[in-house]
């Protein structure tokens, strides 16, 4: 037998999502259970309204090791925001990008030293994010399965 | 009780979000890719939880962050006793497959970082060799006995390396098929056999084998046979259809190396970004030509314009085999009666500078070319599984 697959436009949305949101999200429509320490969250609401809001943020963690950050010129940590208007990047070294996606989409203007309003508002939502991001699940007892 | 949905999953390795033809692509022909998102969802802002594979690719299956789950570079692996959405399907009676590149091990990348040293902050109490299932040497001679519960998948197929070289379940694979094996398990480095080798830069190149030995027909022909069996008995199934492709080396074999001139490539305007005011290491990176950079994967600048066609065309090759393997692999579908009974997700871990502000390839570069990456989905709304009493 043959099944056509529907052939309808898809429906496309240009709310943030991120890497972390795909075991959510198809947890969530399968009706399977998800885990304790799970982060992501289920996009399944922008499958039926693309303009519905989920996220107000991602964030975006970049590291390597101490010997590796001693031995070329990456820096050992970088934390990224992105919102839908803006992305404001900073790392261990102290160095800052910000831009403003909305009306700089390549990233060529940065506004890191120009726009101290916007700069504010997302070293906020940076650290309103790391606080978020802090692991709360690892040492709880797993009593549901067995892993091994 | 509605039947529960079957899972494809599609990950592409290192493919930019506009590098798909429903992204905005002009030039890169992705017709079977395109229509997955067909009465489903394209993602159009989607960005990354980190830019790097092996971090990435276990943020996905834990649904945590790396720094909650613990692989923050590629230098260590994801530990053996870590739970995964993969887990939760197979618990709900789903089989559980992977076929292609996992990199959930510090396998293939071993070589390529600055090695861990000193003291570990904890033990683990793992069985012996839990952390070497990755490991290319085990598979060269024949292929090992089975996992049975490799992170929550209960079959896996492995294809380890990129590019042009073959290792893991794959190289055994090819060599079971007739290939040479000086053709296919080669070096990271120019002494790999091949054709049409760029003058700039040894990581693009036609291999000298079949197309059909390449890993991105072997991912399509095993994640076939694998859909094929689950379906015969009856169990719903998660695949983990995963291509090592478009990562570097760009090495599209056959007909796929010549898919695109590379004279007919636009290049990004913003490759003239100097930088001025950007952070340290990007203008390193900038000024380190692809030839002299570190190992074979560290981050550089994209060389010159010639280069910079020359990458893209390669990339356009190797995605434009990739999307046909998809559409193998959703006419099998089809072909089995189970196309709407199916959730597709089309992704990949990360993107590529490209070119974009002069920079090249991946890591420590927080621009969209590398943070955004595609995520198209068919996931119908009658897809919803919905559990009656």
């Amino acid at each position: 037998m043959v099944v056509k697959v529907p052939d309808v436009a898809p429906l496309r949305t240009n709310k943030l999502s991120s890497s972390i949101d795909l075991g959510p999200t198809l947890l969530d429509l399968c009706q399977v259970a998800a885990f304790d320490g799970m982060q992501g969250h289920s996009l399944a609401p922008l499958l039926e309204d693309a303009g519905a809001s989920v996220r107000e943020y991602v964030l975006i963690e970049d590291d390597v090791a101490a010997i590796t950050a001693k031995l070329t010129p990456i820096p050992g940590k970088t934390r990224t925001i992105v919102t839908e208007d803006a992305r404001y990047t900073r790392n261990s070294k102290g160095e800052e990008q910000l831009f403003n996606l909305a009306e700089d989409y390549d990233e060529m203007t940065d506004l890191k030293n120009r726009d101290a309003v916007l700069r504010g508002t997302m070293v906020d939502r940076l650290t309103d994010a790391l606080i978020e991001a802090d692991d709360v699940a690892r040492g709880a007892p797993a009593t549901h399965h067995t892993v091994l | 009780m509605k039947k529960q949905p079957n899972v494809l999953f599609i990950i592409a390795d290192q493919q930019r979000a506009d590098h798909v033809g429903c992204m905005g692509n002009e030039v890169v022909r992705t017709p079977n890719i395109d229509a997955v998102a067909q009465g489903g969802t394209i993602f159009g802002n989607a960005w990354v939880s980190n830019p790097v594979c092996m971090p990435n690719r276990s943020t996905i299956m834990t649904g945590r962050m790396p720094t909650a789950h613990g692989v923050i570079f590629n230098d260590r692996t994801l530990d053996w006793g870590s739970n995964t959405f993969v887990r939760q399907f197979r618990q709900a009676g789903y089989r559980t497959g992977l076929i292609g590149k996992s990199h959930l091990q510090h396998g293939m990348s071993k070589n390529s970082v600055v090695p861990f040293r000193g003291q570990a902050a904890y033990a683990t109490a793992h069985p012996e060799g839990w952390d070497q299932i990755e490991d290319f040497e085990r598979y060269m001679d024949s292929v090992p006995s089975p996992v049975e519960d490799f992170y929550g998948f209960n079959h896996i197929e492995l294809s380890i390396d990129h590019g042009a070289r073959l290792t893991g379940h794959h190289l055994q694979w090819a060599l079971e098929n007739g290939a040479n094996k000086e053709d296919v398990f080669v070096e990271y480095d120019e002494t790999a056999p091949g054709k049409n080798r760029s003058e700039h830069w040894w990581q693009i190149y036609q291999p000298p084998y079949d197309p059909k030995f390449h890993s991105t027909n072997f991912v399509t022909e095993r994640t076939i046979d694998f859909i094929t069996n689950a379906n015969s008995a009856g169990e719903p199934w998660f695949a983990w259809c995963s291509f090592p492709d478009p990562h570097h080396p760009m090495t599209p074999p056959g007909e796929w190396f010549h898919r695109h001139a590379a004279k007919d490539m636009v290049l990004p305007e913003s490759r003239v970004d100097t930088l001025d005011d950007a952070p340290k290491h990007l203008r390193l990176n900038r000024q380190t030509h692809p030839s002299e950079q570190r190992n074979w994967v560290a981050p550089c600048g994209y060389g010159s314009d010639e280069l910079l066609r020359e990458a893209i065309a390669a990339t356009y090759g190797m995605v434009e085999m990739i999307d046909d393997g998809v559409g193998r692999v959703t006419k099998q579908l089809e072909a089995l009666g189970i196309a709407e009974d199916t959730i597709i997700v089309y992704t990949s871990d990360h993107g590529d500078m490209m070119g974009d502000h002069g920079l090249f390839l991946k890591g420590f570069m927080h621009y969209a070319g590398l943070c955004k990456y595609p995520w198209l989905s068919k996931f119908l709304m009658s897809h919803r599984y919905v559990q009656t009493s």
